[in-house]
């Protein structure tokens, strides 16, 4: 929506200053959390429709137990991080978000990949100490992938794609929770195929990479089935 | 040197930061102008785009396009309670009454187009739009999406010039002068039917949900600058 | 297609320059053979213009980093060093996307939130572990241009293929001709979905290992 306000800047004196023709600051989201959560998790799913995640995704997804052991990690570090990302950007980088500390005019938005990519690998690396520490158990299965994760596109992307669609604190949560999910799914799921070609007879430069994206293609077909819904 | 000393470390992770956050708010800050300048020429664009004063992929240098929408251009706020056009200096009241508009005359200083700013959620983002009226404030004259954030491909496909061109020519008031906005359908217009002829476009297949938005989104802001519409229409 | 974009070899220009720069090109493709960042080589290829500016960005991102990391090699800890490395990345990313922003804003505004993940593309990160951190800066420049444009070029391939079967366009201009269309032609809009870049990328992969003699065990 286009509201106009009024500027009260009195060096303002033309009408194009004034007129609030250009969009304004988006205030809320009114999307329904089931809705988000259906649509990241199949109808635009974070690997299969945005190709976000493909590097670990073709290196891990050969085992089918392995390939979900990453999957829950990524849920569990998109679940922490895309709501922490908001927060930043709430109070610390958005333009005026610094109000709060009487620094009304500040605008660290340049700031934002940094700032993004710096408290995920931060929190990435205080999960990974604290699975250590409290359950070795966890450790043993989720620890290898987790310094992998840090450089994951599907988790800055995620909190990319949180700032971009200006979700509220809440939204983000679900958007997280939802992005990890479908980003698990896609990974499981093509594991287990994976493992099936392995006995097909495939020429020889086709194996491996080329055949692992031509059937990634089919399932982002089926998965595109989905976008009715 | 032992680089390898909890101080050494803190000492370079600390200088690091420093230097490489200097530098880009110095960077930051000396593009700032260029890119507001640029975004706003963007919009200007967009503008002429849907009211049809230059075809996409115009080649001519940026001073011109910027001075033919200074001459062609003229943006107003106007009250939507009343349809009038207001002076921004003497409006008081916060809120979505005032809304602005644009309007284009042609080279002869006749209008040309209306231009109404309209914008609404699709499936993932806001989407924002230039829709352009002939004179007669019903005739679709064209129409441009120029941000968004949907899928590239599906709901992405607002911005398909060879879509957007179907718009034109149809009619958002009904025989009746009944608003009835433009739908977008699911699947393709069928043109033996009048009321789809005149009041439809295709749907963009795989995207029925930004479609539902944008439908939704067009007849809400429609129904919000109706009165000036009318007004337009009758002045015409 | 690789001998086109090889440099006359100068004096100063040593065996270990010229494979700085001419092994990512093919023997060693990034994308090809070490599998490395995927996620934008599809994501911004559905014209050839942005993934033409994406390919330019990661090069000069790579190059960049390279020569800063190449540069302070001998002084970061090796600690914090990965953390070091992001930090440089996301730097010159957003000088990058600072820049475009500025001179460049249709193209900015198409390639959105995917200039921000040449952060955590693999190629860059990849580079500086594996070969900024042990070389000189100016090996590291060759280094990290050769592999910015060895990703460079198959990113501006799948993106000419894209445009011209899913839009009938190249560089926004219409290169099928109008009579095609007449005659029943018509637009593969698979092409321009994810799962048209994903097959189109395998046969290139495919092309790609079948000619070099690549096979994965």
């Amino acid at each position: 929506m286009i509201a106009y306000e009024v500027v009260s800047n009195p060096s303002v004196t033309s009408l194009l200053d004034l007129v609030a023709f250009a969009p304004q600051e988006e205030v809320g989201n009114p999307q329904g959390l089931v809705s988000i959560l259906l649509k990241s998790i199949f109808v635009e799913n974070i690997l299969l429709a945005f190709f976000l995640g493909m590097c670990s995704y073709l290196a891990v997804s050969k085992r089918v137990d392995s390939s979900l052991g990453l999957g829950i990690a990524v849920i569990f570090v998109l679940g922490l991080t895309v709501p922490l990302n908001w927060v930043i950007e709430a109070y610390v980088l958005r333009p005026g978000a610094l109000a709060w500390a009487g620094m009304p005019d500040s605008d660290l938005s340049y700031l934002r990949f940094l700032t993004y990519i710096a408290t995920i690998a931060a929190a990435v690396q205080i999960v990974e100490m604290a699975v250590d520490k409290f359950s070795p158990k966890l450790y043993a299965a989720l620890g290898i992938f987790l310094p992998l994760i840090a450089v994951n596109c599907a988790i800055l992307g995620s909190s990319l794609f949180m700032e971009q669609r200006k979700y509220d604190f809440v939204q983000s949560v679900v958007f997280g929770l939802g992005s990890g999910t479908g980003w698990m799914l896609a990974i499981v799921s093509m594991a287990a195929i994976r493992w099936k070609l392995r006995t097909a007879h495939i020429p020889a430069p086709l194996k491996g990479l080329g055949i692992t994206f031509i059937t990634t293609g089919l399932v982002a077909m089926a998965f595109m089935t989905f976008s009715g819904i | 040197m032992n680089t390898n000393s909890n101080s050494y470390v803190m000492v370079f992770a600390v200088a690091v930061c420093v230097i490489i956050s200097t530098m880009l708010a110095v960077l930051a800050n000396s593009l700032r102008s260029t890119q507001d300048a640029a975004k706003e020429f963007d919009r200007q664009k967009n503008v002429m785009l849907a009211a049809g004063l230059i075809e996409r992929g115009d080649l001519r240098p940026r001073a011109e396009l910027e001075k033919l929408y200074q001459d062609r251009v003229t943006e107003q706020l106007v009250d939507t309670e009343t349809g009038e056009v207001v002076d921004p200096a003497k409006v008081e009241a916060k809120g979505k009454r005032y809304r602005s508009v644009a309007t284009t005359k042609s080279a002869d200083g006749k209008l040309e187009a209306i231009v109404l700013p309209v914008s609404g959620k699709g499936l993932w983002s806001t989407l924002y739009a230039y829709l352009a009226l002939e004179p007669d404030a019903n005739t679709v004259r064209g129409i441009t999406f120029y941000e968004h954030g949907e899928t590239p491909g599906l709901g992405g496909e607002v911005e398909n010039a060879a879509w957007t061109a179907t718009w034109k020519g149809k009619t958002i008031f009904d025989a009746d002068h009944k608003l009835v906005s433009i739908t977008l359908k699911k699947g393709k217009v069928d043109p033996a039917i009048e009321r789809e002829k005149k009041h439809m476009v295709d749907g963009l297949s795989g995207a029925t949900l930004t479609c539902k938005g944008v439908t939704n989104f067009l007849l809400s802001d429609l129904q919000a600058f109706q009165t000036y519409l009318g007004r337009m229409a009758k002045q015409n | 297609m690789t001998a086109t974009a090889t440099p006359k070899t100068k004096p100063l220009f040593g065996a270990d320059e010229k494979k700085a720069i001419l092994d990512p090109l093919w023997d060693n493709n990034p994308i090809a053979l070490q599998v490395l960042g995927i996620c934008s080589a599809l994501a911004v290829t559905t014209k050839l213009d942005a993934a033409l500016v994406m390919g330019a960005g990661v090069t000069a991102v790579t190059a960049a980093s390279n020569v800063i990391i190449s540069l302070i090699r001998n002084l970061i800890p090796s600690k914090i060093r990965i953390i070091v490395q992001l930090v440089v990345v996301s730097g010159a990313v957003i000088a990058v996307d600072q820049v475009l922003r500025a001179y460049m804003f249709d193209l900015s505004k198409q390639l959105s939130v995917f200039i921000g993940l040449i952060i955590t593309n693999c190629i860059v990160m990849g580079r500086l572990e594996a070969y900024a951190m042990q070389n000189p800066p100016g090996r590291s420049l060759l280094d990290g241009i050769g592999n910015g444009l060895g990703y460079a070029w198959i990113l501006a391939v799948v993106g000419a293929i894209r445009e011209i079967f899913g839009s009938g366009k190249l560089l926004g201009m219409q290169v099928v001709p109008q009579g095609l269309y007449e005659a029943g032609y018509v637009n593969n809009g698979l092409m321009v979905l994810a799962p048209g870049a994903f097959i189109l990328l395998g046969v290139i992969v495919w092309v790609q290992r079948a000619i070099s003699g690549y096979v994965e065990k």
